[in-house]
């Protein structure tokens, strides 16, 4: 490749580890060595693993070099994917990995300054809060919590500038371990036993504590999960009068209530400490003292199981904490997510709305989505929609990842194995149609809309029993005033947060990638104490997951432009994962059809098939060069962040792109480049078609309803309207004023020709009808004259791409209008037995009805067009009133006919 | 036969459902929708030429009832049976309306009590009765007319044929006449969220964010059975997050995601590809403030705001409550020539709302040769649209859906791309 040698020219270089083909067995002698290093009775170490440091933990990040919305780069026109950034903890320090979109992993930052708790790199803050920025020319920054700290070790944080090396702050917390950072564009969250602090990340300053976490005895003994302004964590209490709607419902078999109420826990209980004893025995350690302090925790007050999210944004005290004096302001959910577990992990989907959630057992995860109302939690719902159900052994969830659109979750537990769950963001049973395309569908198919299936009956039918069975949903309503009221619940229509709520649909895993070794976790390291190592967590095989766009490149051969053509087309993205032997191993995921018959239907059961790929082995030597800060310039941390800033993107000779110049790309950003031309139409673009699901039928399309005007100009219903009706298989609608603009839009010459016949009929009568009105105002002067407006024809059959073709007739605005031929008859033809399938009387008989209307209608309108005429702003009663009953009650009498 | 109870200056309802006076037109069908198999033969009668100077009515044929709605607001205003024999009446309990008991003027004031003397509207031969929020009218011939002036208990009637009810109305407040929707009662809130006011705000031709001003109902702790109307001002930007949106204005009642971008092709930089190729941007549907919000698939920040105005007449009516939107758009012109230079402009600020007629702002806010986009929606169930097209005209950052009859339809304000300026590098 030419392009190549001339990217290496400028190329940042650095140690660089090139992607490997995936072998399982590679795989598993890393895997192999990580244990022989820890465990050298059982395997005689070979001499690889000698010079290679042991990882401790591992993590992927988000910063500045694939933020999506903040990097211009991400915009640019040769964009092929983001880049990974991978952060790797080792026993005498960290080390950062840059693995670019061609699959090279750079290695962007190595320390051994002693063991490294934590290391996250901070993206430039977003100021939401107003404070500015002190550290502008330091950033980009990294946060360490390292033994060095002042004080205890890991007992504070320090940030170290990426530019200039420099420590540019810190901050001690005295004797208080630092468990955990979270951090986004925001705000930075530091995690502490049974405490949480959040700061703001412009001066990093301290906003408020929480302190009342339920603590957990699992790897993460506090739980959070940040979005991007909401913090979700596990409470200690359950406070009623702040309670959300909705919340954990029951897990298919094993009820909520159930649990909650019977009385011995016996069953339940039992279950689990067989569990943990399973485990324990066969891992050597054993630990029952966490159960035991779980229930003494009972015993004063505290329920293990809460959820409480709040809105970071909008707390403005130094301290919050759920209870019964404060109003609640900044909550924005509290509820009851596992029956009687601790919580264990917590993690938000990219949009933030969904929650997912696991308890000490790891044997079911929740998924919940977060219906917040704007004003209280109270008035707020969480809608479950999933169990994840793992299986039946205890299981430590050591990391949760979504995809970037929600349709997958990975979760992975202590021993290494990460189970992948689909599920879509609006909850549903999960089939082909929704997950074998590379975009969200809608909830309702087009089947389910056009059926009728989604509107009332759903919901009704399912009220019951949800309420029954979930005591934490029910005897919430008097939450909602007006719920008092008997018919607001069959009143409502749209309102989510009001019942009846989704029952949660349970999802086993479509995958689970294992290590290779079933991992034995080693007994020989206990005697070893938690301060020696970082983490603390020694029995703890160290994984992580990330969806990421393919890595561009194939092992030997390149292939590059049919790679590219192929990730265009993948329903989802590729699944990265890291293990702590060192591998990270790119995964590709393909659903598809069970194939149970021959036939694939929208609502076959899903299968995934997941291939190994390419593989890194980014295990630092032990002879390996330190890269510290400050870093060079043309670090790719350092280049990502002057990027975000100045919003200029980094420059094209870092990138592989030969042809393009600097000022191409900025073009293609700014997209004006082309002239005014381009602007003045640009807004075209911008119009916006469909917006929401619409009903099968809209409330004019009857047969319930049907809509009449009042005719102000009565000439317009003349003789021509007849063989418009007889046109219209819809002729509910045929009293409809349909004088508009048709006079303008023949002198336009609209009419869109019908190439297509077999194509959904959407011939508008209207058009066809000469125009025997006097014209209206046109909207848009000079439309006639000197230019001929676009017609954009769209409809609800948004959903179905079988009916793209009918689009193909738009554009045909200046055609002369065809007088009605023989395709115009089958056309109509089509219609008619289409519409005698849609309507529910037939046809022929609406057809007369509507005819009757007319003359009614007809007969009448001399009263109208003179009252009316005359009447604008009037009081209805007066005449228009009059009128109505007058023509109405002489055919009260057909419309029972029609309906 | 529709069995339903009386409450003056109310409502009119049974057990399972009730039409409140300022109820909105949207709560009114779907309890007419639910009630599908009873209750049929609904029309809904509007003006397509004036949608807001005739009130907007849901008849119900067969049960004589006839909702009439206030075309501003789109509120129920009165509550009319037009047809006492369609539809059986109770009030406190107790019919008075069947097709036994018939109301006469003796059994309405056996059942309602005592009131004002009648007026006689000798123009109708109809002698009214009113109480508070709550009317009768008895055509009476004229020949009773001179004696009526003792009220209507004085007049004597051949045989006990005493005049019966021919119209009953329900409304707010002491006049039939002079009534108003009152305010959306606490009551039809179920739980939703409505916006009195959204303003635009506008700097420099391109919009900044958008301030609602919420209503809803709230509740004080430990007063949970008190309901209490609850303002709230919240902004939302371009850029902003879902959980920024969530925050602001509550969860959407739905999400809508696109599957494809029919006006994709009109793109002017067509090269340009989104980092993970085909994805689908979201909308946030906000029905009952008519708002729809777009997301952007990809970095999950707001990048299109959509306000419905929700006139009869128009596709998507009834799917949206009306936005009362006020958007301040500053157009620049030429000044007139002799008191400037060439090319000098002054600047002008025209405010657009909800009301807005297309044609009498049109000229201040579009170049005669920009033209406009024919948006013909049609459904693949029917064959056609009946309501015809509407056209779309793009001023600044925003584009204006049109009506037919001149009303703003929808109104769509994107973001601009930000353009880097080329001098910077």
């Amino acid at each position: 490749m030419a392009a190549d040698t001339q990217r290496k020219a400028y190329r940042y270089t650095c140690s660089m580890v090139r992607p490997q083909i995936f072998s399982e067995k590679s795989l598993m002698e890393s895997v192999v060595d990580f244990f022989s290093d820890v465990v050298p009775q059982a395997y005689t170490g070979s001499q690889k693993t000698e010079d290679k440091e042991k990882i401790q933990w591992v993590r992927f990040e988000n910063c500045d070099c694939n933020d999506v919305a903040k990097n211009p780069d991400m915009f640019r026109s040769d964009t092929k994917g983001l880049p990974l950034l991978l952060i790797l903890g080792y026993s005498n320090g960290v080390q950062i990995w840059n693995i670019t979109t061609n699959g090279e992993a750079q290695e962007v930052l190595s320390m051994r300054q002693g063991p490294v708790r934590i290391c996250r790199i901070l993206p430039n803050p977003d100021p939401v809060l107003g404070y500015t920025d002190s550290y502008v020319s330091k950033r980009p920054l990294v946060i360490l919590c390292d033994s060095s700290s002042a004080g205890q070790p890991y007992c504070g944080v320090k940030f170290v500038s990426l530019r200039t090396g420099d420590e540019v702050h810190s901050i001690s917390f005295k004797t208080l371990p630092v468990q955990n950072i979270e951090c986004n564009k925001r705000f930075l969250v530091l995690v502490f036993l049974e405490k949480i602090c959040v700061h703001e990340t412009s001066q990093f300053q301290q906003l408020f504590w929480i302190t009342s976490c339920f603590p957990c005895s699992g790897p993460t003994v506090n739980p959070i999960a940040l979005s991007s302004r909401w913090l979700a964590y596990a409470d200690k209490r359950l406070v009623a009068m702040h309670q959300s709607c909705g919340g954990m419902s029951g897990d298919g078999s094993q009820s909520y209530a159930a649990t909650v109420l019977s009385a011995a826990k016996g069953a339940f209980k039992g279950l689990s400490m067989f569990g943990e004893a399973m485990v324990s025995s066969v891992t050597g350690g054993s630990k029952s003292t966490p159960v035991k302090r779980d229930y003494v925790h009972l015993d004063n007050g505290n329920r293990p199981g809460i959820v409480t999210v709040v809105d970071i944004q909008n707390i403005h005290n130094d301290h919050f904490n759920v209870n019964e004096d404060n109003e609640g302001d900044g909550l924005i959910a509290h509820f009851h997510a596992h029956a009687n577990e601790p919580v264990s992990n917590l993690a938000f989907d990219p949009t933030g709305t969904l929650l997912v959630t696991a308890c000490k057992l790891g044997h079911n995860f929740h998924v919940f989505r977060l219906m917040a109302h704007p004003v209280s939690s109270s008035l707020g719902a969480v809608h479950h929609l999933y169990t994840l159900h793992r299986g039946e052994t205890t299981a430590k969830v050591i990391d949760i990842s979504f995809n970037h659109d929600s349709r997958w979750i990975t979760v992975s537990s202590h021993r290494g194995t990460t189970h992948l769950f689909p599920i879509t963001p609006y909850g549903g049973s999960v089939n082909v149609r929704t997950h074998c395309k590379p975009h969200v569908v809608n909830r309702a198919s087009r089947f389910h809309r056009s059926a009728g299936l989604d509107e009332f009956d759903h919901s009704v039918g399912r009220r019951s029993p949800v309420l029954s069975t979930s005591p934490s949903s029910s005897g919430q309503y008097d939450r909602y005033p007006t719920l008092i009221q008997q018919n607001t619940l069959n009143n409502n229509m749209g309102n989510p947060r009001l019942p009846p709520y989704p029952h949660p649909i349970t999802i086993y895993p479509a995958f689970q990638v294992k290590q290779p070794l079933n991992v034995v976790l080693n007994p020989g390291n206990k005697n070893q104490s938690p301060s020696h190592s970082p983490t603390g967590f020694d029995n703890i095989y160290s994984v992580c997951a990330r969806f990421c766009t393919p890595r561009l490149c194939v092992v030997g051969s390149p292939k590059l432009d049919m790679e590219r053509r192929e990730a265009g087309k993948r329903p989802v993205d590729s699944l990265f994962i890291m293990a702590q032997s060192g591998i990270l191993v790119e995964y590709v995921l393909e659903p598809r059809a069970k194939s149970v018959t021959d036939k694939v239907t929208d609502d076959c059961m899903l299968e995934l098939n997941v291939v190994g790929r390419m593989q890194w082995n980014l295990q630092r030597l032990k002879n390996s060069q330190e890269l510290r800060p400050p870093l060079p310039s043309n670090s790719p941390l350092i280049l990502a962040h002057e990027a975000v800033v100045s919003q200029i993107p980094t420059a094209p000779d870092l990138y592989d792109l030969p042809g393009l110049t600097r000022q191409d790309s900025k073009d293609s950003l700014s997209s004006d480049h082309s002239g005014k031309d381009d602007t003045d139409e640009q807004w075209l673009s911008q119009v916006e078609i469909i917006t929401h699901a619409g009903p099968h039928r809209r409330l004019w399309m009857g047969p319930q309803f049907s809509f009449k005007t009042y005719q102000e100009n009565t000439t317009v219903l003349s003789s021509t309207s007849s063989s418009l009706l007889s046109q219209s298989p819809e002729s509910n609608m045929a009293t409809m004023d349909l004088m508009g603009d048709e006079g303008d839009l023949e002198s336009l010459k609209l009419q869109p020709t019908r190439s297509n016949p077999v194509s959904m009929p959407n011939a508008r009568p209207a058009y066809r009808r000469l125009s025997g009105s006097d014209s209206s105002p046109v909207p848009g002067q000079g439309i006639g004259a000197q230019s001929v407006p676009m017609v954009i024809e769209a409809g609800s059959f948004d959903q179905s791409p079988h009916l793209l073709d009918v689009y193909s007739n738009w554009t045909e605005s200046t055609v002369a209008k065809q007088p009605r031929g023989s395709d115009d008859l089958e056309e109509d033809r089509l219609k008619e037995t289409l519409a005698d399938a849609m309507v529910e009387s037939p046809c022929k008989d609406i057809e007369k009805l509507s005819l009757r209307h007319q003359d009614i209608f007809g007969s009448s309108n001399e009263n109208l067009s003179t009252s009316s005429g005359s009447s604008g702003g009037l009081i209805f009663n007066k005449n228009a009133e009059q009128l109505l009953a007058d023509n109405v009650f002489s055919m009260t009498g057909e419309s029972a006919d029609s309906s | 036969m529709l069995d339903l109870e009386v409450v003056p200056e109310r409502s009119l309802g049974n057990e399972q459902w009730e039409f409140i006076l300022g109820m909105p037109f949207y709560q009114g069908v779907n309890i007419l929708k639910r009630q599908d198999r009873i209750i049929k033969g609904v029309q809904v009668w509007y003006s397509s030429q004036g949608p807001l100077s005739i009130d907007l009515v849901i008849y119900l044929s067969q049960d004589g009832i006839r909702l009439i709605f206030d075309p501003v607001s789109q509120r129920l205003k009165i509550i009319e049976v037009s047809n006492m024999s369609k539809v059986k009446l109770k009030y406190c309990g107790v019919h008075f309306n069947t097709s036994q008991i018939h109301p006469t003027i003796e059994q309405i004031d056996q059942s309602f009590g005592a009131t004002h003397p009648g007026v006689y509207n000798s123009e109708k031969q109809l002698f009214v009765l009113n109480f508070r929020g709550l009317s009768f009218d008895f055509p009476i011939e004229s020949k009773f007319e001179p004696r009526y002036a003792h009220g209507l208990g004085s007049l004597q009637f051949p045989n006990g044929a005493s005049p019966v009810v021919s119209r009953m109305c329900i409304y707010s407040g002491n006049s039939l006449l002079e009534t108003r929707a009152p305010p959306l009662p606490i009551t039809c809130y179920h739980g939703n969220c409505y916006v009195d006011c959204l303003e635009v705000i506008r700097d420099n031709k391109s919009t900044t964010a958008l301030k609602f001003i919420l209503f809803t109902e709230g509740n004080e702790p430990g007063k949970l059975l008190d309901p209490r109307k609850k303002i709230v001002e919240r902004l939302v930007k371009f850029g902003d997050c879902p959980n920024d949106v969530i925050s602001a204005l509550g969860c959407p009642e739905k999400v809508f995601y696109k599957s494809d971008d029919k006006m994709k092709i009109h793109t002017p930089d067509t090269h340009r590809y989104s980092v993970r190729g085909k994805s689908s941007d979201y909308f946030y549907n906000y029905f009952t403030m008519g708002v729809d919000i777009l997301f952007d698939a990809n970095t999950h920040q707001v990048k299109k705001f959509v306000l419905h105005t929700n006139y009869p007449g128009h596709y998507n009516f009834n799917m949206y409550c009306r936005c009362e939107f006020k958007i301040p758009v500053i157009i620049e012109r030429e000044k007139p020539q002799p008191l400037a230079q060439t090319g000098e402009t002054e600047e002008e600020e025209v405010i657009i709302t909800a009301y807005s007629k297309w044609d009498s702002v049109q000229k201040s806010l579009v170049r005669p040769d920009n033209r406009p986009v024919i948006l013909n929606r049609a459904s693949s169930t029917n064959t056609s649209n009946p309501f015809g097209p509407t056209f779309c005209f793009g001023v600044q950052d925003m584009v204006f859906e049109v009506m037919q009859n001149q009303h703003i339809a929808s109104v769509a304000i994107y973001q601009q791309k930000q353009i880097t300026p080329v001098a910077v590098s």
